[in-house]
């Protein structure tokens, strides 16, 4: 029943007792009482996704909360879930509710690992009148992380009927220039305090290119950037933090292939090649175990989808499938800090960022001139094999289709700050709306064929699980029609007179550079 | 919905505020939302919580309705007890409440006003046998009236019940128990023995006459906050706990 809205607070550069009594002159006595310390920690995924959004995820003992990173204390929504161990924590480690929804919101598919420990130690003063009466209520907080003082606050308030007293307190205080400070961030603060400030490198995030760059310089620094992203993935995939480190990983090499073979001629063509093989390398021993893990994330979709009677089929697959994730990661983990692996990519890193190296075909060209070239070219093409599909066209073309605007798309994002914005989001929507039912139609056929390889190499199948994996690959097989029956449509979406407007559009200003 | 305990005898210095003041200590010490209401002129209460009265409050404005007493509660020094400070004013009281229409319930209301939200309301009551008393006796649920086991003390409760049963008060909320006792007495003795044969309703706790009770005034915190060890205390909580199973 105190004055809540009366409260104040103050964020202190500095406090002390002495300051406080000297602050508030010799009308008023104050008494330090009760001290109380606690310890809480804070968690986040590896791109930081809770503080990029001004929240903080907080560990106090066994439970778990959510507050605002201001001070991890304001507006919170708790679980009742109790952790007891310290490793990653995912949305599904929590139970349904509010808590697990805004988890999952903001983590989806990563894991939060714990990023800092804080001591939060919180004195209490009374402040008398001369009657010694107690008119108010402070509380001196201050958060502690590895011996470094985050914050200081100061947090008044007064009882009841002495708000008039209290405001007094309050410009005395206020007056104090050591009790005021910036207003900081308590979350980011902290995280810059243990050095984890800057959130990694995202391989979603746009490179920023000049359009007068040239080829090699441009290819190179995007190239880097993508060695950056791969490497720092790295040790959460071998500590098996969450299955997003595999997938950024592989992104990462991914975009580095695509702009050496899509931009060529920005090294000679033996150091191409050896690039886009040793890349291809890495990439190619964790194919498998991407597999499993799109497999086992999408366990429930999968059961789901079959009658009640044949789920209970499936759990043989999936038990056999994470058994062999097991080893697979255990294989990838090897490889990945074998000092083969290591020495490899550090030389690579190290010839990606050599001043001098021998040139290609097009090495001193504007990259601008090459990429509007090489999009024309694949655009030009998307459309040449789009057109030509009919619903009799054989499978083995529309996935000709699918690679080349796979090809168009990692084009124009990778080079989109060469282009303007707003054009650009609206091209790569429609594209991705084409590439969907073109990636669906290939998942689904690669998956019927992992379960038909499955069924055919397993022993001692029962016939409830053979039955089950067989209800799984009839459904497969359906979904790979349907998507194929909006592969003509989703084009027609995508190349209609309008899209042709707005790539020219994208290309306007550029044609002059390209002459 | 809040009970109310009237702390109330019409005879002075029988240890009706050390009661008050530290009932309410008990009760707000249990988690209790308690408020003390300090009728009494002298403001002892208020006194002991090193509480002063607001300049505003007058009892003009209680009988009158028209102030607004919750802006008068102070909170004291101690988590879930509030206080109503007295005022010098309230000597006038019952000229003030026979100037107003149906004069014996304007307390109910005044309480009613002040007490929302506390899960008790102890009233610390001036030792009369007024207008004031009869608003009381109307509004407590509860009178727990202290009795010093002497024969003074015994004739003023005799009185009381009688003035009960003439007036129609309710004789039930009547909830004597013996106050300042000095077992070495056999003056008390005699009429603890006396009172427990011929009133049933005498509360079982007794509180003693101790110096660390005199002592609330030089401390100015009731003895459960700063002696909470002492046989008076002790006191004090079984009281309160057997006035809670009533």
């Amino acid at each position: 029943m105190s004055e809540n809205d009366s409260e104040h607070r103050w964020q202190c550069a500095r406090f002390d007792e002495a300051l406080l009594s000297n602050a508030l002159g010799d009308a008023y006595q104050i008494e330090a009482v009760s001290k109380k310390s606690s310890k809480l920690e804070v968690y986040d995924s590896f791109e930081q996704c809770f503080i990029k959004n001004g929240l903080a995820l907080i560990r106090t003992a066994s439970h778990f909360h959510i507050a605002d990173a201001d001070d991890l204390i304001s507006n919170p929504i708790h679980s009742d879930t109790r952790i007891r161990h310290q490793q990653p924590v995912s949305h599904w480690d929590f139970e349904a509710g509010a808590f697990q929804r805004v988890l999952r919101s903001h983590l989806k598919l990563r894991a939060a690992v714990k990023l800092a420990t804080v001591t939060v130690n919180d004195q209490e003063y009374c402040i008398r009148n001369r009657d010694g009466k107690t008119i108010l209520r402070l509380w001196q907080q201050s958060v502690d992380t590895e011996g470094q003082i985050a914050m200081l606050t100061l947090k008044a308030a007064p009882l009841l009927g002495y708000a008039k007293e209290a405001d007094q307190i309050a410009s005395l205080i206020s007056k104090k220039p050591e009790f005021s400070c910036d207003h900081i961030s308590l979350a980011s603060h902290v995280l810059s305090l243990v050095g984890k400030a800057e959130a990694p490198l995202s391989p979603k995030g746009t490179i920023r290119i000049q359009s007068n760059d040239t080829v090699t310089d441009s290819v190179t620094k995007i190239a880097k950037l993508m060695v950056v992203v791969a490497r720092q993935s790295e040790q959460g995939i071998i500590e098996d933090i969450d299955t997003e480190f595999l997938h950024d990983y592989r992104v990462g090499i991914r975009k580095l292939r695509s702009v050496i073979a899509l931009v060529k001629g920005a090294y000679s063509k033996e150091d191409t090649k050896r690039l886009k093989d040793t890349f291809g390398d890495y990439a190619r021993t964790t194919n498998r175990l991407r597999d499993l893990d799109v497999y086992l994330l999408n366990e429930a979709e999968y059961r789901a989808q079959l009658p009640n009677e044949l789920q209970p089929g499936l759990d043989r697959m999936f038990g056999d499938f994470r058994a062999e994730r097991r080893r697979v990661q255990n294989k990838v983990r090897r490889d990945i800090q074998s000092t083969e692996y290591m020495k490899s990519m550090a030389q690579q890193f190290k010839w990606l960022g050599r001043s001098k190296r021998p040139k290609g075909a097009r090495s001193d060209m504007l990259i601008a001139t090459v990429v509007v070239k090489e999009i024309r070219k694949h655009h030009k093409l998307v459309r040449t094999l789009g057109i030509a599909i009919t619903d009799a066209t054989p499978d083995t073309e529309v996935h000709e289709l699918r690679i080349e605007c796979k090809k168009l798309r990692y084009l124009l994002e990778l080079f989109a700050s060469l282009f303007p914005a707003q054009e650009m989001r609206r091209i790569l929507r429609r594209l991705r709306g084409l590439q969907n039912v073109l990636g669906d139609f290939n998942d689904y056929s690669v998956q019927r064929e992992t379960m038909l390889e499955y069924l055919d190499k397993s022993q001692d199948l029962d016939k409830y699980s053979a039955a089950a994996v067989g209800g799984l690959i009839s459904i497969l097989h359906d979904k790979q029609l349907d998507a194929r029956d909006h592969v003509t449509e989703k084009f027609k979406e995508f190349s209609d007179g309008k899209m042709r407007q707005r790539f020219n559009t994208l290309f306007e200003g550029m044609e002059n550079l390209s002459k | 919905m809040s009970r109310i305990l009237a702390c109330y005898s019409s005879k002075g210095g029988v240890g009706k505020t050390s009661t008050s003041v530290n009932l309410a200590y008990a009760s707000a010490a249990t988690g209790k939302r308690t408020l003390l209401i300090d009728l009494d002129q002298q403001g002892a209460s208020t006194f002991y919580f090193r509480v002063r009265a607001p300049k505003k409050h007058r009892a003009k404005a209680l009988v009158s309705g028209k102030g607004k007493i919750r802006n008068a509660i102070r909170e004291t020094d101690f988590e879930n007890l509030h206080i109503l400070p007295a005022h010098q004013s309230y000597r006038n009281f019952d000229t003030l409440l026979e100037g107003i229409k149906c004069p014996q319930s304007r307390l109910a209301e005044f309480v009613d006003e002040a007490g929302n939200g506390y899960q008790r309301i102890i009233l610390d009551c001036p030792p009369t046998l007024s207008l004031v008393a009869e608003n009381i006796f109307l509004v407590a649920d509860h009178i727990l009236v202290p009795v010093v086991p002497t024969t003074l003390s015994e004739r003023t409760y005799k009185q009381l019940k009688s003035f009960f049963g003439k007036f129609d008060f309710k004789q039930k909320k009547l909830r004597p128990f013996f106050s300042m006792v000095e077992r070495r007495k056999r003056m008390h003795l005699q009429t603890i023995t006396q009172m427990r044969a011929d009133e049933t309703r005498m509360l079982l706790s007794e509180i003693p006459y101790s110096a660390q009770i005199e002592a609330m005034g030089t401390h100015r915190e009731p003895v459960l906050s700063f002696a909470p060890n002492h046989p008076s205390s002790a006191a004090y909580c079984k009281l309160w706990e057997e006035i809670e199973s009533l």
